[in-house]
């Protein structure tokens, strides 16, 4: 008896374990997925892509929704009124395929610009007009505390008269003679036509009227636009949004997860789409992503640092690797108002010091594979065309220099032990004002977590250093808490020595690389109030200067005076397409992705 | 009971309460603040300093808590920024989803674990149980992660019968609509529960399998199947509904690395990118229902012992 039960007992365990790996079976054979259902779409006129779902629709960005996504996603809806292209080949950068207006003609010594537009037309076959520039500039004049692209004294603070000449022409004088490229580049850059005929009101009921005509007004208006937008799940219900001038159309949106484009068939621009329908599909982590990148389910992924070695089994299975290079620089920050240690970053020759001793061509080519490029300068390289050489640095990789500027000026040099301060005093030879006698090189960097790159190359510097006796201390935290805030050395927050934040890029420019947000004194992103009279009078120069060398005025100062220590700057991701699709290079450096000009072989 | 019921949710309702004055302290804590997080390294101080108004992250952190307890009263769970939805519905995308992922996966884990916890009781010491043992050991030892990276390995790219991420559908239904794509993440959450529950089970039966009951019970002749299954097991059991209460907030926290592994955005992904981002809200309200889940957990665990052992039944109404 005791025998019959296990005998009985195994089968119905086998059997319960057989039927479960039969529904299995039946439904990855039934349900029809297997690896197709959701799958890549080669040879059809869909594309699948790897996107962060877009959490933003206004075309007129808020604070706390700049991210690229929602500027990808805003351009293939709402085109902005230039659109800019880095290959040298255009007047101001600017596309003139793309863009919706002509370049501007300049007039009265460089004060005014007078804008024509193309002949476009809205979704809804309604032209696009001056209205919709004066709309836009009503919205974001009477909004500009609410609106992102805001900085004090910048646009539209810095616009003298606004002027609409006719239905297609308006012109625009500054307060100043701004250098023109860098207006065009980087104040003009956010003027988006906006649907007038369809949005100026203040309720969903309302009768579109001139509401916004008055601050008053637009005030309202933008409240209830800006209320549209801060509910994702009617983004492709909500009738606001049906009336676009981009070249695609939201027809499907769900709220943190996949996003679908369709072809829009009244698109007025030049750059028609090719393909039907684009599916835009997030991903909870890189793993996630790359094991569907690598089952061939999506057409359109990125590599992750950390998969990088399998480069060629994605080729194998018919994508196309291709690094995206960024409009961008990477620096580490140094914080300059650091009670204790600001007074040695104050130090130019210990920031020349410290910057030898970072390996910049080595680190990019091993510890990056490649895919980073030294960062010499505040203006950057023209992307891709550097690779992984430093010839033009300022300060290329020399710990035998660095162990001489450190010894003649008074530091007694340990190798591999601590460093310190031997000669206190402000001489030529003494270790400078503010550093006392037995000071210690002990600095903490605050890097991000979650980029084995990263970690690697901060293991490598932080070698180097130590081979000075440079003592550094390496804490990786969230990204979040990597963007160190600046500030003031009676603060609680000041405590931070170095940050960095740049494992895709610490920083990218618009089309104008200009320093005036990143460098200048008190500039918003000035992080460790890094401040240099010099700096300052160059930087005023490329904005207000139309002559050319301005900019590399600015960037030779930069990179030699050493705001921050420059450092390897990675591609934006490395990205990888299915071999047939077309159009996908070359990639943005700007950061924009045009799905119009993709196509299947 | 009724009385015992109240009782018990008054403490349970005390306990919400101590983990979320906890967890508003150690979130206001941490380093790095919400503002800068969320507007990122462009934003100027009075883009800050309106951020931080507009949250009310400016205010005494008492006066803050008082102010969520309040919005919390009336059901609001306040608005991420991040997200650019509300808690309540950022939640209420990804609850339904985490709990199907967990009902389904719990369900085969109890189909499983069960019979092969009985088969080694019942053949314990003898080459079934060294067997099952072994592979529960190693299904135990294996990092989940790992586990799920050879599924997607084996079934998505060397065989690929299944595809390598869960249903990407927005709703439930649209989620059970591809069950093709709920087998690997279901089957790679099952299979440690499998080796835990089936431990369990095996070590409840070993004991009872030599109680005097289960002697008398052969002794008067009734054949070893109907021992084993109707003396034995439910006796058995009674670890796995202990272990069941407790999985209660498990069910509405998720499991990060699967939904991570498997692009499943629910509960665990939720938390884990709100921390990251510091996205309070988020955070807090997560902490809210899962604390909800687990002293509920807890006492359907209590009910539930009490409702297949009369013996509890018997000690409570004696005291």
């Amino acid at each position: 008896m005791r025998s019959r039960f296990p005998g009985r007992a195994l089968r119905g365990a086998v059997a319960a374990a057989g039927a479960v790996a039969l529904a299995a079976g039946l439904v990855a054979c039934g349900g029809g997925s297997g690896s197709s259902k959701n799958g890549g779409s080669q040879g059809k006129d869909t594309v699948t892509v790897a996107f962060r779902t877009p959490n933003w629709i206004l075309p007129i960005s808020a604070p706390g929704f700049t991210q690229g996504e929602n500027a990808i996603f805003g351009q293939a809806l709402y085109r902005s009124l230039y659109q800019y292209k880095l290959d040298g080949t255009a007047q101001y950068n600017i596309d003139p395929q793309r863009s919706m207006a002509e370049p501007p003609v300049v007039s009265d010594g460089g004060r005014t610009l007078t804008i024509t537009l193309k002949d476009n037309t809205w979704s809804d076959g309604k032209p696009v007009t001056t209205k919709d520039i004066q709309f836009w500039y009503d919205l974001v004049t009477a909004n500009k505390d609410r609106w992102a692209s805001y900085r004090a004294g910048g646009f539209p603070d810095n616009i003298a008269q606004w002027s609409i000449k006719d239905d297609k022409t308006f012109s625009i004088t500054t307060t100043k003679v701004y250098n023109t490229a860098w207006f065009v580049d980087n104040q003009l850059n956010r003027i988006t036509p906006v649907p007038q005929h369809a949005w100026d009101k203040d309720s969903a009921t309302a009768v579109v009227n001139d509401l916004a005509s008055t601050p008053q007004g637009a005030r309202k208006v933008f409240d209830f636009l800006t209320a549209a937008s801060k509910d994702p799940k009617t983004y492709d219900s909500n009738e606001l949004w049906k009336v676009t001038s981009g070249p695609w159309k939201l027809a499907k949106y769900v709220p943190n997860g996949e996003v679908t484009l369709t072809a829009q068939p009244n698109y007025s621009g030049v750059d028609k789409p090719k393909l039907a329908k684009v599916v835009l599909r997030p991903f909870t982590s890189d793993d996630s992503e790359f094991n569907v990148l690598r089952a061939g389910d999506i057409d359109y992924g990125y590599v992750p640092a950390a998969n990088q070695s399998q480069e060629g089994y994605l080729k194998s299975k018919g994508y196309t690797v291709s690094p995206w290079y960024g409009w961008s620089v990477t620096y580490l920050q140094l914080n300059f108002n650091n009670p204790k240690t600001g007074v040695l970053f104050q130090q130019p020759y210990l920031r020349q010091a410290m910057q030898m001793l970072i390996d910049q061509p080595t680190i990019s080519k091993v510890i990056w594979s490649g895919t980073a490029a030294p960062t010499c300068g505040p203006v950057p390289a023209k992307p891709g065309t550097n690779g992984t050489d430093a010839t033009g640095c300022a300060y290329s990789f020399d710990p035998a220099k660095a162990k001489e500027l450190l010894e003649s000026h008074g530091w007694k040099v340990t190798p591999d032990g601590q460093t310190t301060c031997q000669t206190a005093g402000t001489g030529p030879n003494q270790c400078g004002e503010g550093i006392a006698a037995g000071t210690a090189l002990n600095l903490t960097v605050t890097s991000q977590t979650g980029f084995a790159a990263t970690t690697k190359m901060f293991a490598e510097i932080k070698s180097q250093m130590a081979k000075l006796g440079i003592q550094l201390t390496i804490k990786e935290v969230p990204d979040s808490v990597a963007v160190t805030p600046a500030c003031k050395p009676t603060e609680a927050t000041c405590s931070w020595d170095m940050s960095f934040f740049g494992s895709q890029g610490s920083w990218y420019y618009p089309a104008f690389a200009s320093g005036e947000r990143l460098f200048a004194t008190d500039a918003p992103v000035n992080l460790g109030s890094y401040s240099n009279p010099e700096a300052d009078k160059l930087i005023e120069a490329t904005q207000f200067s139309g002559d050319e060398s301005t900019l590399k005025a600015y960037n030779d100062f930069l990179a030699k005076d050493l705001p921050v220590l420059w450092m390897p700057n990675p591609v934006f991701q490395v990205s990888a397409y299915r071999s047939g699709l077309q159009g996908v290079e070359p990639q943005d450096p700007m950061n924009l992705m045009y799905f119009q000009d993709w196509s299947w072989k | 009971m009724v009385r015992y019921l109240i009782t018990r949710l008054g403490q349970a309702l005390v306990v919400v309460v101590i983990v979320t004055v906890i967890a508003f302290l150690i979130l206001h804590l941490l380093p790095g603040g919400a503002a800068r997080a969320t507007l990122g390294k462009e934003a100027t101080l009075e883009q800050l300093a309106a951020f931080n108004h507009e949250m009310g992250y400016d205010r005494p952190w008492i006066q803050q808590y008082g102010m969520y307890v309040q919005r919390l009263l009336h059901g609001d769970l306040g608005y991420s920024y991040q997200l650019n939805q509300t808690v309540v519905e950022a939640i209420s995308q990804r609850l339904p989803k985490t709990m199907v992922l967990s009902l389904l996966s719990t369900l085969l884990a109890i189909v499983l674990a069960i019979p092969l916890g009985v088969i080694q009781a019942v053949r314990r010491n003898r080459w079934p149980d060294y067997a099952i043992t072994s592979l529960s050991l190693l299904a135990y030892a294996t990092p989940i992660f790992f586990m799920g990276l050879m599924m997607i390995i084996l079934f998505s790219q060397v065989w690929p019968i299944l595809p390598p991420e869960a249903p990407q559908g927005f709703t439930v239904a649209e989620v059970l609509a591809d069950p093709a794509g709920l087998v690997l993440p279901t089957v790679t959450l099952a299979i440690v529960t499998i080796a835990v529950y089936s431990r369990y089970v095996r070590s409840a039966m070993v004991d009872n399998l030599n109680e005097n009951y289960v002697r008398t019970a052969r002794s008067k002749g009734l054949s070893e199947r109907r021992v084993v299954l109707r003396h034995t097991l439910r006796n058995g059991l009674f670890p796995i509904i202990a272990l069941l209460g407790m999985y209660l907030p498990a069910l509405f926290s998720g499991a990060l690395v699967v939904e991570s592994l498997f692009n499943f955005p629910g509960m665990g992904q939720l938390f884990w990118q709100a921390a990251l981002k510091r996205d309070f809200p988020i955070l807090l309200g997560v902490t809210v229902i899962i604390s909800i889940a687990t002293v509920l957990g807890a006492l359907v665990a209590d009910l539930l012992y009490a409702a297949v052992d009369p013996r509890v039944r018997l000690r409570r109404s004696t005291t």
